[in-house]
């Protein structure tokens, strides 16, 4: 995935046919990862105004799902797909792109979760199960993605 | 003739409370961003620039706080918007959380 252009209030990418493949898989991965409740604080008896709640409510992930559904969909769209040289260009609005990098980065971090969070800087390794072994792949794709997508949103080359 | 003259009343002088200490207005509270070893550290800056509208100066001064020492306290301010940018930031998968300020 390369940014092709960005101008006009729109960022245009190029894909080959296996990073669409592998966008697919991150964003399916993603969703069936999930995430656990997001607490709020660190610790339990932090003084909070009485009628604060303690864990932020499941809309999150009812966002969070929508988010991953619509990013699936735009690399479907004919219309944001149009086929060229080596592939196709992947058109969107720079508030997609900013929905694309979340939820890849999402498929990122809940791949990482699932591996029991390991730090391989400090030579971890991942909690590795027949079951979890699509989050080492999730973990691995994501990176050039988000890299590519930050460049679009960040303006820097 | 003499005059007499009217005895002044002073009017009581008036004391003004001291100005609240920033503790004692309405609570504070502290966004905390931890670090983590998955989120990406322009993947970091780029979430701070986009929540908070800063430069990319002042985004990447934190972040590195971050990856250095942890943690960087990000911003103080009510627990209503303290509560809406950790909600913000748990959004893009940045570990992030709230403290009441105390000091």
């Amino acid at each position: 995935m390369n940014l092709l252009s960005r101008d006009g209030g729109r960022h245009v990418f190029h894909l080959t046919e296996r990073d669409r493949d592998a966008l697919r898989l991150l964003l399916r991965i993603a969703d069936s990862l999930g995430r656990g409740p997001a607490r709020l604080t660190r610790r339990p008896d932090e003084p909070l105004p009485e009628d604060a709640p303690a864990d932020f409510p499941a809309g999150m992930a009812g966002i969070h799902a929508d988010r991953l559904a619509s990013a699936a969909g735009w690399l479907e769209d004919p219309a944001r797909c149009i086929p060229g040289k080596g592939g196709f260009g992947l058109t969107l609005q720079p508030t997609e792109t900013e929905d694309l990098l979340r939820a890849v980065n999402s498929a990122k971090v809940g791949a990482w979760e699932a591996l029991g969070c390991p730090d391989f800087e400090l030579g971890e390794g991942p909690d590795l199960k027949p079951q979890n072994l699509h989050a080492i792949v999730a973990l691995e794709l994501a990176g050039p993605f988000l890299l590519a997508l930050l460049e679009a949103l960040d303006g820097t080359d | 003739m003499p005059t007499t003259v009217e005895p002044v009343t002073l009017p009581a002088p008036v004391i003004k409370p001291k100005e609240e200490t920033r503790a004692a207005r309405a609570p504070g509270y502290l966004v905390i961003c931890w670090n983590d070893p998955v989120n990406l550290m322009p993947y970091v800056t780029h979430v701070f620039q986009t929540v908070f509208g800063w430069t990319r100066k002042k985004a990447e001064k934190h972040m590195l706080e971050v990856h250095n020492q942890g943690r960087s306290l990000l911003v103080r301010e009510s627990f209503e918007e303290a509560h809406k940018h950790v909600e913000q930031l748990l959004g893009y998968s940045l570990q992030a959380t709230l403290e009441r300020d105390d000091s």
